[in-house]
């Protein structure tokens, strides 16, 4: 008795999900061909050309703005590289490496002989911190020129056909 | 001209790769690719021409902009509707429209046997196709954005329930469980004639 309620339950249970299957997938068939019939919604001609320009657009400001950075950067360390450069050349005239190398001309014989020890004091006597500021400047001014020159050689052109 | 014509041929995602590359035409080739599609779906999910032109100018200028990080082994598709989808909810936001509907529920199984096991004559089963067609945009539009932009990408793009899932970032079952009740709203709506 039990048996056969809970069968019949089950037959039923299995009858409205099928139908119910059944239908949904009609009502997803209909929707289905009412989107297939739907006309494309076609967008107006200028929104092309809208959209290129827009870009365009945007293409310049962030081109400009590289544009003013690199120029910047290029001016200012170039500038301190000048700068330090001076700064350098005055304490090179005025160290003892210069008075070694005016040696070297003056007395070159003793210089030959002594090399090793001319050597090192050399070494000793150059303006380290003033050349490392110098080559330092220098770098960055070159790098910021060779940001300038790729974004020069990649600035935007309005793309249209 | 004869160069864009090449370009044509190629995949959305090789043309992605040549654009990082330095190619402009290729950028250009997709968007003459995509703005029928972004525009349409844009179109049907606001129902607003002037707004929706100026929606999908703000979708390719992301697109523009993120081009170069875009993963080339993805689906190109995927990723401009996963933009679409995403300027869309900021929209929606900013005009205070919730893009879930309030009346959602959690057990879709339920709704659905509610729904489809109803003996009435459904208004649906009087309309005619053509008649369908029309007031289908009508009702799509009273759906909440949400389940509205999951029916237009699913039935309108042909986009699978896989592609769904990564342009939404949801599991795949929530997204099938999502078309489901979307469905059943919009087949409500149509019953009730609303």
């Amino acid at each position: 008795m039990v048996n056969d309620k809970l069968h019949h339950f089950l037959f039923l249970y299995v009858y409205i999900n099928m139908n119910n299957e059944m239908d949904k997938d009609a009502f997803e068939r209909k929707i289905e061909s009412a989107f297939d019939s739907m006309i494309a919604v076609q967008p107006h001609e200028r929104l092309f050309s809208d959209v290129m320009l827009a870009i365009y657009r945007k293409q310049v400001l962030y081109f400009r703005l590289k544009l003013a950075a690199a120029i910047s950067m290029v001016a200012a360390f170039g500038m301190s590289a000048i700068l330090w450069g001076k700064a350098a050349l005055l304490e090179f005239a005025g160290s003892e490496t210069w008075m070694l190398v005016k040696m070297l001309f003056s007395d070159y014989k003793a210089v030959i002989s002594n090399w090793q020890v001319y050597s090192t004091y050399l070494v000793e006597s150059l303006p380290v911190a003033s050349a490392i500021w110098l080559m330092l400047g220098a770098f960055v001014a070159l790098l910021a020129f060779k940001i300038l020159i790729q974004e020069l050689a990649h600035r935007p052109r309005r793309l249209t056909h | 001209m004869q160069y864009i014509q090449i370009m044509e041929l190629f995949t959305d995602e090789q043309l992605a790769r040549q654009y990082a590359d330095g190619s402009d035409q290729a950028l250009e080739v997709l968007i003459q690719r995509y703005l029928p599609l972004v525009y349409g779906f844009v179109m049907r999910a606001i129902g607003d021409a002037p707004q929706a032109e100026d929606l999908t100018q703000e979708i390719f200028l992301k697109v523009w902009r993120g081009i170069k990080k875009y993963d080339p082994d993805k689906s190109f598709k995927t990723w401009i509707f996963t933009i679409a989808r995403r300027t869309l909810i900021d929209y929606f936001r900013k005009k205070k429209i919730a893009t879930v509907s309030v009346v959602e529920s959690d057990d879709g199984n339920s709704d659905i046997f509610e729904t489809i096991a109803s003996d009435e004559p459904t208004a649906l089963e009087r309309l005619e196709k053509q008649e369908l067609e029309k007031e289908l945009e009508e009702y799509l539009l009273k759906l909440s954005p949400e389940d509205r932009m999951l029916l237009l990408l699913y039935h309108g793009e042909r986009i699978t329930f896989a592609e769904i899932a990564a342009i939404n970032q949801e599991p795949l079952d929530t997204v099938k469980s999502r078309h489901r009740r979307a469905l059943i709203k919009l087949r409500k709506l149509m019953q009730n004639g609303q």
